[in-house]
């Protein structure tokens, strides 16, 4: 699975091609990660979902999912 | 009447499929949670969710994203519920547009609640997304697949989602502030 590049990595990549290849790469610049507090916000959101008890009729759901089981006991 | 799905997959197959489907119950809690912001019907949708999957998991290929398939049942089936329930907040592209062009004020510190109050104010698709990728942490081919979208437009609908979100809450405080 390839990994989404950022436009800071493909700019990074055009700078590398323009330049001799016997500077040290190491000394680039890296770019700082930016903090987006939104997806803080959210990350905190699910962060506490997760520290949550989880209910008891989940587990009673689960102990019901048996092979048998196949039919939508919850269809309303 | 013999059972097709349990001559189809060995005991230690299921118990597999059950233990990778409790793994994800606190992640499809919250991702429930941020579609309908109701926690009864949240749990229900994801107890829903997690009785369909068991139903269907002959469909499941092992090997295979699980985390993606049980979001997207999920998913689906919160979507065609809601229709019935016509619980959609109505989108104005127009005051989107005025809300947008604003810009944020505030760099970091956003209170939870804000940000949930601003992502049920965005159209579903990029609602849904934030839900994915920042909240559950989902990479954007996990979103792919469970939406039915491309790449492409999961980040972008990202990056609309994430700068609607902030202008939605900086808007009224730099209204004040003026």
């Amino acid at each position: 699975m390839s990994v989404p590049k950022s436009p800071g990595d493909r700019a990074m990549k055009r700078t590398n091609l323009m330049t001799d290849d016997k500077q040290p790469k190491s000394k680039a610049p890296q770019p700082p990660v930016a903090f987006d507090p939104v997806e803080a916000a959210l990350r905190q959101i699910f962060d506490d979902v997760a520290a949550e008890d989880i209910p008891a009729d989940f587990a009673d759901l689960v102990a019901q999912l048996t092979p048998r089981s196949n039919d939508k006991k919850g269809n309303k | 009447m013999t059972d097709p799905v349990a001559e189809q997959l060995s005991p230690a197959d299921l118990e597999d499929f059950k233990a990778q489907m409790v793994a994800l119950i606190p992640a499809l809690r919250g991702f429930a949670r941020g579609l309908c912001r109701d926690r009864t019907l949240a749990d229900d949708l994801v107890q829903e969710a997690m009785m369909r999957a068991w139903a269907s998991r002959h469909t499941f290929t092992p090997g295979t994203n699980f985390r993606a398939w049980m979001f997207m049942i999920l998913r689906n089936h919160y979507f065609s519920g809601s229709k019935k329930r016509a619980r959609y907040t109505v989108w104005d592209p127009e005051a989107a547009e005025r809300i947008l062009v604003q810009e944020p004020t505030q760099e970091s510190g956003l209170h939870v609640d804000d940000v949930m109050g601003a992502i049920h104010r965005l159209p579903d698709q990029q609602r849904e997304i934030l839900l994915l990728v920042a909240g559950a942490g989902l990479s954007y081919e996990e979103a792919a697949a469970v939406t039915g979208a491309n790449i492409g437009t999961v980040k972008s609908r990202l990056n609309r989602g994430r700068a609607a979100v902030k202008a939605l809450i900086d808007g009224p405080n730099a209204h004040a502030a003026a």
